[in-house]
């Protein structure tokens, strides 16, 4: 079972070279895209390999030359990488317009280099049906563009077989994901999101058999879960949550059983419906997602009945479901959306009575030391 | 131009924009008291226009932040926020807005506070944040939000697409306020505020135009406050004459060779939100070192051309999209460029705004791109919007007179003229 | 039963050694960068006050961010905890603690138990600590207990802008070349410290009944105790040694731990 991890986490310690041996041995075409919720399944099915890009978490130092120093670093680390020079094998870079920052630098990417393939795509803020036209129209414009890259015509069967092994990935990786509130402390969480987003930058093909494997491995360990708290770690909206938080929260005593994670829950939640037109589906896909910071749920402020957060509430039924104790929130400093929902967030899990504790990761962190207090003393209050 | 030049008075039209800005706040207060009007809080470009039509009384959060940061209340509003677990570095407009609501639902004696609003209504072309900023002015007062989704104008989107997402909004938005209000929507009123407002619009952008005149009548530091009434009262006819008299008395000035201040050397660009609190330090600052500014894409953000009477539905639409902050990165690069041409300036002031992302990320970029393209020369200074503790006196000081002695030597060295 | 409790801090090292239910004695030393010996000194001097030596101790807990270096400890705990306990047994009416060290501050909010149930600790910088007052009374070239002083006597308090500990110093810089009279920059310096501290008290929702406690060097400061008391608009309890509460809180836990073997 190990052995699995560890070349799915090597896999994604390599993961720029590694589409250059793809394309060696393939002849194939590559299309980045960034975090998140960018339509895989139509570069998919144009017959083109969508990675996913995951920016280092290495010094920035060409990037602060272009770009101000408070932007994310999810940004700022795979704008790092670009001037690196890491992502010279791509065919095409894509990306759905998130957030102000990405739509920002992924908009100045464009303009001091050149790609066969640039695409920006608009995914409405207003998560509701009166979006959804627009959305079928990008949707339709992806797909054209796409064809007219490739010379390949997209059909609906294409998709539909793209959307299928897609979907069969994202059941995989829910198994996966189950096997930890089944069995908590099994998969380590820093594996688990590693593992996750190996599928997101190799083959779904080959990833799907690895996969498969793996699950059928963890069936027999014979690990025996102990009585430890358990908990969710929520937030670091769409980079990699560092390893070093991760471990250390197991490390002291707690074992976590869910999360949000763009390498986690966000990316394999929801399932692409599989009936009727392939892109009509995918609209309605992208229209029922796992509630995000970075959008707006219209329905929730018309009325007299708000809830504070959309989103904190998904946290908190989480929680509820299944039998946390308490959730760590991972906050990536400099990324607006979540920390102003951060602030509504935190209210109502005071609302509902859940233990909760901040830490904050990414390039300009605290010293793993303080981490560790902070994490201990979490655990003390929720073991009191 | 030189030492002996005729220096300007203060223009008659600063003391009417006063005026301007008064009346409107107090007519506000006065609403608030009466209740004879709902009060709805909006952004710069949401589709305005629909509201006046429908006799709401209009208040903006934005100016009203750009107001307290003048006044060196800003921090204050800011600073509650930090208390409740806003971060620092979260939009200052924002946090400027957010503090002074708690403030005034708490009892803790904002600045001039807005009359709480019985509506709101925000759309997401300047940002994205400032959805979530409306959403939690909702859930502090407790009243609907209307959010206006806007795509961005990319390539390859159809444009039309673009308005006709946003008509369908105003159409949703309309019916939405039939039942707010329990009144008809009036279409012949709406056709008569867009009627002013592409009068306003018109003669906003005219007078604006007036400093292409080498020497400048005005700093744009005297100009940039005149957006206020295109933005906020364009709805009312007399504000085509504010920016009429105000051109008339940019062109005396023209005649009789009036300039802003004595020894007025560079015709320079300012790129970005003006520091509100610094206005005064930055004025001094500049004239000291001969440096005249002359115009800033910041002006395009208020000037809401496309209104036309004829089609008073369409052209709100196209307002909304075609919001300056709604285009893409190359657009404004060329757009910064086309000024540079258009107003014969040969450098640039870069203001980054530590908080505001949209403003701010691109701006390395643009300064690049006209330096590259023109040869001029650039720098960037460090500041916010209303909160100073984002800005250092003492090191921008430094910077701009590093940078008057770099056009004073006016050879910009090869290749790294942006520093 | 003889029990110690060491906290290990980034600037200071205490110990509390307790011998049966209310004979204790502490000792403090600076930190240093050899963290195995300090830790041994502390103890072994707090012992020899009531007359034991190191081997007398029956059982340690070790806290503070060193805790890991003390080897010869059966536990190490967080601060927070630790804190808390200690607070708690001087004070059982206590909801709210703040606690302001060399390197760090904290707030932590307990239930009528003693329990904690929420704390918030500063990040990123020092800001909101003691090492501020510390750089700042350095670059005014007076001592922190001066600097607490002149603050006092300041009739025009100005605003410190910069929130970092390095950028506050040049600004103080400038502001001594501007001739701002030294009191009114040292009130400011106060001023900026506590709206620190104070946004990270209420990150905890204080609410607004109990005691609240101050502990930590920083709490003999009397005129950041009283600016903060301002801005929370409540009486705040300085314990008679306030940098001893937390080693006092692991002693504490040391004691209950034995006694429940």
């Amino acid at each position: 079972m190990q052995l699995i991890l560890d070349k799915l986490k090597l896999r994604y310690s390599r993961r720029n070279t590694e589409i250059v041996k793809w394309k060696d041995n393939t002849g194939g075409k590559v299309i980045g895209c960034l975090p998140m919720y960018f339509p895989e399944e139509f570069v998919h099915a144009a017959g083109l390999l969508p990675v996913t890009l995951f920016g280092d978490n290495g010094p920035i130092a060409h990037a602060n030359r272009h770009l101000m120093t408070n932007a994310c670093g999810a940004v700022r680390g795979t704008f790092e990488d670009l001037l690196l020079g890491k992502y010279d094998a791509l065919d095409g870079v894509a990306a759905v317009l998130i957030c102000d920052q990405v739509r920002f630098f992924f908009q100045v990417w464009s303009l001091d280099h050149e790609f066969g393939f640039f695409h920006q795509m608009w995914r409405p803020f207003n998560i509701d049906q009166s979006s959804r036209p627009f959305l079928l129209n990008e949707l339709k414009r992806l797909k054209s563009a796409l064809e007219e890259f490739t010379g390949n015509a997209i059909t609906p069967g294409k998709l539909c077989g793209s959307i299928r092994l897609f979907n069969e990935t994202r059941s995989l990786m829910r198994a996966l994901n189950d096997i930890r509130k089944t069995r908590p402390g099994l998969l380590k969480a820093s594996d688990l999101v590693k593992a996750i987003a190996a599928g997101m930058i190799m083959p779904k093909e080959e990833y799907n058999s690895i996969l498969k494997e793996l699950i059928t491995q963890t069936r027999d360990s014979d690990y025996e879960s102990g009585e430890k708290p358990k908990v969710m770690v929520c937030g670091h909206p769409c980079g990699m949550p560092e390893e070093e938080i991760l471990d250390l929260i197991e490390e002291m005593g707690a074992v976590i059983v869910g999360d949000d994670f763009f390498t986690g829950s966000r990316y394999f939640s929801v399932d692409v419906p599989c009936s009727g037109d392939p892109v009509e589906a995918y609209a309605d896909f992208l229209l029922n997602l796992i509630p995000c910071t970075t959008y707006h749920y219209p329905q929730n402020w018309i009325g007299q009945d708000r809830s504070l957060s959309t989103y904190g509430d998904y946290v908190a039924d989480y929680v509820r479901e299944n039998g946390i104790q308490g959730v760590i929130l991972l906050r990536e400093m400099y990324c607006d959306p979540f920390d102003l929902e951060f602030v509504m967030l935190k209210r109502k899990l005071e609302e509902r009575n859940i233990a909760h504790i901040t830490l904050n990761t990414g390039h300009e962190a605290g010293s793993l030391e303080t981490q560790r207090t902070r994490i201990q003393g979490y655990l003390e209050m929720l073991s009191c | 131009m030189g030492t002996q030049a005729k220096i300007g008075n203060r223009l008659e039209s600063q003391n009417r924009l006063g005026k301007l800005i008064a009346d409107h706040y107090q007519e506000a207060r006065e609403i608030k008291e009466s209740g004879r009007k709902p009060i709805v809080w909006t952004t710069t470009a949401a589709p305005n226009e629909i509201l006046w039509a429908m006799d709401f009384c209009v208040l903006f959060p934005e100016a009203y932040a750009a107001t307290c940061g003048a006044r060196h209340a800003a921090y204050r509003h800011c600073k509650i926020t930090e208390d409740k677990g806003y971060e620092h570095h979260l939009c200052t407009y924002c946090r400027n807005g957010l503090g002074s609501t708690l403030a005034d639902i708490e009892g803790l004696d904002p600045f001039d506070p807005l009359p709480a609003p019985d509506l709101l209504l925000v759309a997401n072309n300047s940002c994205s944040l400032i959805t979530k900023w409306w959403e939690h002015l909702s859930h502090y007062w407790n009243v609907p939000l209307i959010h206006i989704d806007t795509p961005y104008i990319i390539p390859g989107v159809p444009e039309k697409d673009v308005i006709g997402h946003i008509k369908h909004q105003i159409g949703d938005l309309i019916r939405f306020l039939e039942e707010f209000t329990g009144k008809k929507f009036d279409h012949d009123r709406l056709r008569e505020v867009v009627k002013n407002g592409s009068e306003s619009a018109k003669g906003y952008t005219d007078m604006m135009k007036m400093n292409k005149h080498n020497p400048a009548p005005s700093t744009y530091f005297d100009l940039m406050p005149h957006n206020f009434p295109n933005l906020v009262l364009r709805y009312k006819p007399e504000v085509a004459d504010h920016y009429r008299l105000m051109k008339q008395e940019m062109n005396e000035r023209i005649r009789e060779g009036i300039v802003p201040f004595e020894n007025m050397k560079y015709r320079v660009y300012w790129d970005g939100i003006p520091y509100w609190f610094a206005m005064r330090f930055l004025s001094k600052k500049l004239q000291s070192l001969g440096i005249c500014l002359v115009t800033s894409a910041y002006s395009q953000l208020f000037a809401f051309d496309r209104s036309d009477p004829e089609r008073p539905l369409d052209s709100v639409a196209e307002n909304t999209a075609y919001f300056y902050l709604n285009r893409d990165v190359r657009y404004k690069a060329e757009y910064t460029e086309q000024l540079y041409r258009d107003y014969d300036l040969e450098a640039g002031i870069f203001a980054y705004a530590m908080t505001c992302k949209p403003f701010s990320i691109t701006m390395h970029y643009i300064a690049d791109y006209v330096q590259k393209k023109l040869g001029v020369l650039s720098t960037i200074i460090e500041g916010d919007l209303v909160d100073d503790t984002f800005f250092d006196e003492e090191k921008t000081g430094i910077r701009l007179e590093t940078f008057a002695e770099a056009l004073e030597s006016n050879k910009p060295s090869v290749g790294k003229t942006v520093f | 039963m003889i029990v110690a409790g060491v906290d290990i801090g980034s600037q200071t090292s205490k110990a509390v050694v307790l011998k049966g239910d209310n004979i204790y004695r502490s000792a403090l030393f600076p930190t240093g960068t050899d963290l195995y010996a300090v830790a041994r000194k502390v103890v072994e001097n707090a012992a020899q006050g009531i007359g034991h030596t190191f081997d007398d101790i029956q059982r340690i807990v070790a806290t503070g961010y060193g805790r890991v270096s003390v080897p010869f400890a059966a536990d190490t705990m967080s601060e927070i905890t630790c804190n808390a306990v200690g607070a708690y047994h001087f004070y059982p009416d206590a909801r709210v603690i703040v606690d302001i060290g060399g390197q760090d501050s904290k707030a932590i909010k307990l239930n009528d138990e003693g329990k904690v149930v929420n704390f918030a600790m500063n990040d990123k910088c020092a800001a909101g600590t003691g090492r501020f007052l510390e750089v700042a009374a350095e670059t005014l070239g007076v001592s922190v207990a001066e600097l607490a002083a002149l603050s006092r006597k300041s009739g025009n308090r100005i605003r410190i802008s910069s929130t970092c500990t390095v950028f506050a110093q040049t600004e103080i810089v400038s502001l001594i070349a501007r001739r701002t009279p030294q009191e009114d920059i040292a009130a400011g310096l106060h001023e900026s410290i506590v709206s620190r501290v104070y946004g990270l008290v209420n990150s905890i929702g204080p609410g607004d009944t109990g005691r609240v406690v101050m502990t930590g060097g920083v709490a003999r400061n009397d005129a950041i105790v009283s600016l903060l008391a301002n801005a929370m608009k409540r009486e705040i309890t300085v314990p008679e040694d306030p940098q001893i509460v937390t080693a006092f809180g692991a002693a504490l836990v040391a004691r209950s731990r034995l006694g429940s073997e």
